[in-house]
């Protein structure tokens, strides 16, 4: 028994040491991360306002906005997606959502682009959110296909499109000036990846600030801040 | 027995850097999927689509694949331990055994990246290099082996 005790022991007690000075590490790197997104965390009142165009979702008038850069390709923004509906839906009324395009075209998501065109030109026909939540619903499916095109355009018939005028937009590149902006905008403020959240033109770093629960609380703090706690 | 285990004190630098390299590079892994709600994808990402996938974790109870790279590691670790504090060749057989399990493993998640992900991880990658040659190791180890330490270990087996 003492045979194998010992050797248990010790390989223990060196996984135990090991896994001490790996996570040890790891959190210093995070701590490095909020250090050097600082210089982009206060706006100008131009940059500001840029944050609260684009499509959105949620009351015009509310008084919180959140503004959300991702790419459809972005399994990490596809991940957060439940958390952004479950803040819309447990603040009705109070807050709203605008999607900024921040695609990481080329590399790493070749069709990264693409699909920002499709919801854009979903968008025209009035169905921007619809094609939003299918692009993420579907990600695996086109995330890597070297067409993605004939894909987009059964999705599009899928949640009712006109399909020509869908496919045509498509083709034109439509939205090309917001995805552009909007991508140029980002870079300005320096975001290193998808998604950012703004909480009312404040960046809400989600590695430091405790990810989707930590934004939730946020979101309730700045939402009671708006408009009292009693209501 | 002291004899043999000097002999072969070899196996014993090399199985145990390897495995002591492969449960940090798990552990990173573990660590990296359970903290996923705050990571993002970055423009050098690829990471993340593996380790948020479907294969990231078990089909049952949920146990991240990668935590299953730090039981592996550590089963090699231990069967080196065994051998340091008893002063004994590490076990043949086990330790091919388990190699190839662990070899088979790798095989079988490098090809969920390659034909379905379709995304590389390089932590992944890593720990594949790593059981892989842990699998080389053992086949050598089992060769060199074979004459010497049969009969010296017959006895005790």
């Amino acid at each position: 028994m003492k045979k194998y005790l010992i050797p248990i022991l010790f390989t223990a007690a060196i996984i135990a040491l090991l896994v001490f000075a790996v996570r040890a590490s790891m959190s210093e790197d995070n701590n490095v991360k909020p250090a050097e997104s600082t210089p982009a965390a206060q706006l100008t009142d131009e940059q500001k306002d840029e944050l609260k165009q684009g499509q959105s979702k949620g009351a015009d008038d509310a008084k919180v906005v959140l503004s959300e850069f991702a790419d459809f390709q972005c399994p990490a923004c596809k991940a957060f997606e439940p958390t952004l509906a479950e803040i819309l839906a447990e603040n009705e009324g109070k807050v709203r959502l605008v999607f900024k395009h921040f695609p990481l075209y080329p590399s790493p998501h070749k069709n990264a682009l693409v699909s920002a065109y499709a919801s854009e030109a979903a968008g025209k026909q009035g169905k921007f959110w619809e094609m939003h939540d299918k692009l993420y619903e579907t990600q695996d499916d086109w995330a890597e296909a070297s067409d993605p095109k004939d894909k987009f355009v059964e999705y599009a018939r899928e949640l009712g499109l006109n399909t020509d005028d869908f496919s045509r937009d498509l083709n034109a590149e439509a939205g090309k000036d917001v995805i552009d902006r909007d991508k140029a905008f980002g870079t300005e403020l320096k975001l290193s990846g998808t998604p950012t959240i703004f909480v009312n033109g404040e960046e809400f770093d989600l590695r430091s600030g405790g990810g989707a629960e930590g934004l939730k609380a946020k979101v309730k703090q700045v939402v009671e801040e708006a408009y009292g706690t009693g209501q | 027995m002291a004899q043999a285990s000097k002999r072969f004190g070899w196996s014993q630098i090399v199985f145990g850097l390897l495995a002591i390299a492969g449960i940090i590079d798990a552990t990173i892994l573990t660590i990296e999927h359970y903290t996923r709600d705050g990571l993002s994808c970055g423009f050098t990402g690829g990471c993340e689509r593996v380790l948020t996938s479907q294969y990231s974790e078990l089909p049952i109870l949920g146990i991240p694949t990668a935590l299953l790279g730090v039981v592996f590691y550590a089963v090699v670790l231990f069967l080196v331990m065994f051998s340091v504090i008893n002063r004994e060749p590490i076990r043949r057989l086990p330790m091919l055994a388990w190699s190839t399990i662990g070899f088979v493993s790798s095989l079988g998640l490098t090809s969920i990246q390659a034909f379905i992900i379709k995304a590389w991880c390089q932590y992944c990658l890593l720990s594949a290099l790593t059981s892989t040659l842990i699998f080389i190791f053992a086949i050598v180890y089992w060769f060199t082996t074979r004459s010497t330490i049969k009969k010296e270990s017959d006895n005790e087996d």
